[in-house]
């Protein structure tokens, strides 16, 4: 028994290779008889639906009514949460626009990351800098 | 167990850098590896060692040692219609470059320098317009691209001035020379952000919100050219010629 | 290389899929409509002409079967999504994308669960992995080998990969559920085992002392992953038992791997297998578990006809203080094999063994060429690859 090997799983590099959207389904809700709802409705009766739906085959949508409530769009993402968006008074362009917002987000929760641009889980790629080597000063 | 004699087509098989250029000091040189612990200057990092060699080109910006090629590239926009010189100690470190991997670039955007490995993560502080999830992106400007043993730097063009160098346009590589890609993951938003503002002696106040959006980015792929690459793009491809440097140098 | 014939054997695979008991109730029998001309082989009742009426079943129907019915592939939402998602080719239709989410468990029957696919999937992908290794790592030691298959498609690692797809399971698997949900009965809740499983890929198992598992017999007589196979269970205790979800998902991505090679080819198969299995990230020096670092180098020195192993300190800082720092390199003649920090020289002359044994075991040549690139057409002849002589033996 030399070596002993030991049992790890991969992690996942999404978009190195292939890419999944993080969005898997996205909700519309609407009420029939609130002015609110009027972009809403007017967004999904017209060709910008089709063309929405048309642009991203990858996540399952749905139209379903909320009566007496505001309009929303709801997004569930592939790491098991979901985000909602209230539309209420919106135009259907400014719709698009949160759906868009929606459909591309990755379902993490908002973080306020300062100054950390770059996330690398790779090895240093020149090493790391160590003041055991080289250049000892003798006093 | 009998001792073997080694294999002696192989190099020595200890000796062969792929492992070594994560976890030990290189040794591939052969050479004893105390000498050169002691060769590399320790308080300079190693990018930034700028000595003047015997070999250096004319210009005053570049210098090459022997971890470090420069080429002379001013702008990135204009180069794609001038021919891509490669110069002598371009041609001969080139292909040591491109086979050690893995390789890093620091790669522009808007200036801005992200020091770049594969794989990794870039969030923008901005929202790049016109991208959707799924595109690719080639990234055209780099100042560094390197490996553990070798850097090709653009040089640098204002030294004069302080100021000058740390806002100036830097100088970038020649966008032939690499490929950088990236995967536009997404768009993230940092949480809402309240200001209040309130002036003194008033009793108004106004509380201002602020979201802002990242485009976020992953590395797919860094690719430094061979010269054969570079060789097939025609017409765009200048050697400097071996005499003439002869000439010029010294 | 002699090729399979695939047309030949993957017949019953490919062949449109009726019901027996219920081909009267179908209002339409599916044609596939497929370039891989798998029809022919089998000798198949004349296709039904359409019937009018809509492809929904009534309800009574569809609760009596055990799992979704052909038809109710083309109407469901979430089935599409997963297609479009993966960026499936068009030539694998929705319904074999449907039959590879029904396990096992849920569906007895061979001819409408994805074992025939997962099957398939399996060996394609000890395939893929395994000549990836070796031709990357070429010294590579068996049990480390097997770890590395496990971390690129084990088990855990595929249940996570549905879990990235966005793939959801059923509470139950039925007629009435919607066919892009993955389906499987599952085992009652059971206490979990107290002994963790074995996180190790090591010589000796426990279980039986008299019976030394050595490495040499798991490549005999154990799975791609150097595990004990499982017995092939029947498919009356499969019903009755039921699977895991990490059982069924992974079931579910070695059954699109399966269906992939089937529907769109060889290539399309490599190319998934290269998007989604390869980009994933593994750290290969972290599957290294060396007991005796110090003793197997002097071993591997011998062997090799290296000089002696000697460690040597290459600098230290506060020998006499609370926290030393040694830094030793070992050298075998005037090359420094390896080297390590420790605070104590034990340590750091062990740490630089066991950074020397990786060195040498993670030898990668710069270029390398994969057996299954010389399948494509208009390839170049294969040339030999490095083999190693072997692991040192004990």
């Amino acid at each position: 028994m030399v070596v002993q090997g030991v049992k790890t799983v991969s992690t996942a590099r999404n978009g190195i290779g292939a890419f999944i959207l993080q969005c898997k389904r996205l909700d519309f809700h609407y009420c029939d008889w609130a002015g609110s709802s009027r972009g809403l409705k007017s967004f999904l009766t017209s060709p910008l639906l089709a063309e929405f739906t048309a642009k991203y085959p990858g996540i399952e949508f749905r139209v379903s009514p909320r009566p007496n409530r505001h309009p929303i769009l709801k997004a569930y993402f592939i790491n098991g949460r979901e985000k909602a968006v209230c539309v209420r008074n919106l135009e259907k362009e400014q719709i698009v626009k949160k759906a868009e917002f929606l459909v591309a987000n990755s379902g993490k929760k908002n973080e306020l990351i300062r100054g950390k641009n770059v996330v690398s889980v790779n090895e240093n790629v020149r090493g790391i800098w160590s003041p055991m080597h080289g250049g000892i000063k003798n006093v | 167990m009998s001792p073997r004699t080694p294999i002696t087509s192989q190099p020595p098989t200890f000796l062969l850098p792929f492992r070594a250029k994560l976890h030990q000091a290189s040794t591939q040189q052969a050479a004893s590896p105390t000498s050169q612990f002691h060769n590399t200057q320790p308080d300079i990092p190693p990018t930034l060692l700028q000595t003047t060699d015997a070999t250096a080109t004319t210009t005053a910006s570049s210098s090459i040692t022997t971890t470090t090629a420069t080429v002379t590239e001013p702008s990135t926009t204009q180069s794609l219609s001038r021919p891509l010189v490669i110069s002598r100690s371009l041609q001969e470190l080139l292909p040591k470059l491109c086979v050690q991997k893995p390789h890093y670039i620091v790669a522009h955007v808007h200036r801005f320098p992200y020091l770049l490995t594969e794989g990794d993560t870039l969030r923008l502080p901005f929202h790049m317009k016109g991208v959707s999830p799924g595109d690719i992106l080639r990234f055209n400007r780099a100042s560094i691209l390197g490996s553990r043993d070798y850097t090709l730097k653009a040089g640098t063009s204002n030294t004069e001035s302080y100021d000058a160098k740390r806002t100036a346009e830097p100088n970038y590589l020649d966008e032939r020379l690499f490929e950088c890609r990236m995967r536009v993951v997404g768009l993230e938003t940092g949480p809402m952000m309240d200001k209040e503002k309130k002036k003194r002696r008033n009793r108004h106040r106004k509380v201002v919100h602020s979201k802002h959006k990242y485009t976020v980015l992953r590395v797919m792929q860094i690719k430094i050219k061979t010269l054969e690459e570079l060789n097939q793009e025609k017409g765009t491809l200048l050697f400097e010629a071996q005499e003439v440097l002869g000439g010029q140098a010294q | 290389m002699k090729r399979l014939r695939l047309l030949r054997w993957s017949g019953s695979v490919l062949s449109p899929r009726t019901r027996p008991d219920l081909s009267q109730l179908q209002p339409h029998t599916f044609r596939r409509c497929q370039a891989t001309a798998a029809a022919s082989s089998a000798p198949l009742e004349e296709p039904v002409p359409e019937a009018a009426g809509t492809p929904f079943l009534p309800e009574e129907i569809l609760q009596r079967l055990p799992s979704p019915p052909v038809t109710a592939a083309r109407t469901s939402a979430k089935l599409a999504a997963l297609h479009a998602r993966l960026s499936l080719p068009s030539r694998l239709p929705l319904e074999t994308l449907a039959r590879t989410l029904v396990d096992a468990s849920a569906d007895p029957s061979i001819r409408f669960n994805n074992k025939g696919f997962a099957v398939l999937g399996n060996d394609l992908l000890g395939y893929y992995t395994s000549e990836y290794l070796l031709s990357q790592y070429p010294r590579l030691p068996l049990a480390v080998v097997f770890a590395a298959m496990y971390a690129y498609h084990g088990p855990a690692t595929l249940a996570a990969i549905a879990r990235e797809w966005g793939v959801e399971a059923a509470a139950e698997p039925g007629g009435e559920v919607d066919p892009g949900l993955l389906q499987f009965k599952r085992l009652p809740s059971e206490p979990r085992p107290e002994l963790p499983h074995p996180q190790l890929i090591s010589t000796r198992q426990e279980e039986n002392p008299n019976f030394r598992r050595t490495m040499s017999s798991r490549t005999v007589y154990d799975d791609q992953f150097g595990e004990i196979k499982e017995r092939t269970r029947s498919a009356e205790t499969m019903q009755e038992k039921g699977a895991t979800l990490q059982r069924a998902s992974t079931d579910f991505v070695r059954a699109v791997f399966g269906a992939i090679y089937l529907h769109a080819g060889r290539a399309a198969a490599k190319q998934f297998y290269n998007d989604h299995i390869t980009s994933r990230q593994v750290d290969m020096a972290s599957l290294f578990h060396i007991k005796n670092p110090t003793r197997d180098l002097s071993r591997l020195c011998a062997r090799e006809g290296f000089q002696a192993p000697v460690a040597k300190i290459l600098s230290e800082t506060g020998r006499k203080s609370r926290t030393p720092v040694f830094v030793v390199g070992i050298y075998s003649g005037s090359d420094l094999l390896g080297e390590g920090a420790g605070a104590s020289l034990d340590e750091a002359r062990t740490r630089a063994a066991v950074a020397a044994m990786k060195g040498w075991y993670l030898y990668s040549p710069t270029e390398f060429r994969l057996p299954s690139e010389t399948e494509e057409p208009g390839a170049r002849p294969w040339t030999p690859i490095l083999v190693d002589p072997g692991e040192i033996a004990n």
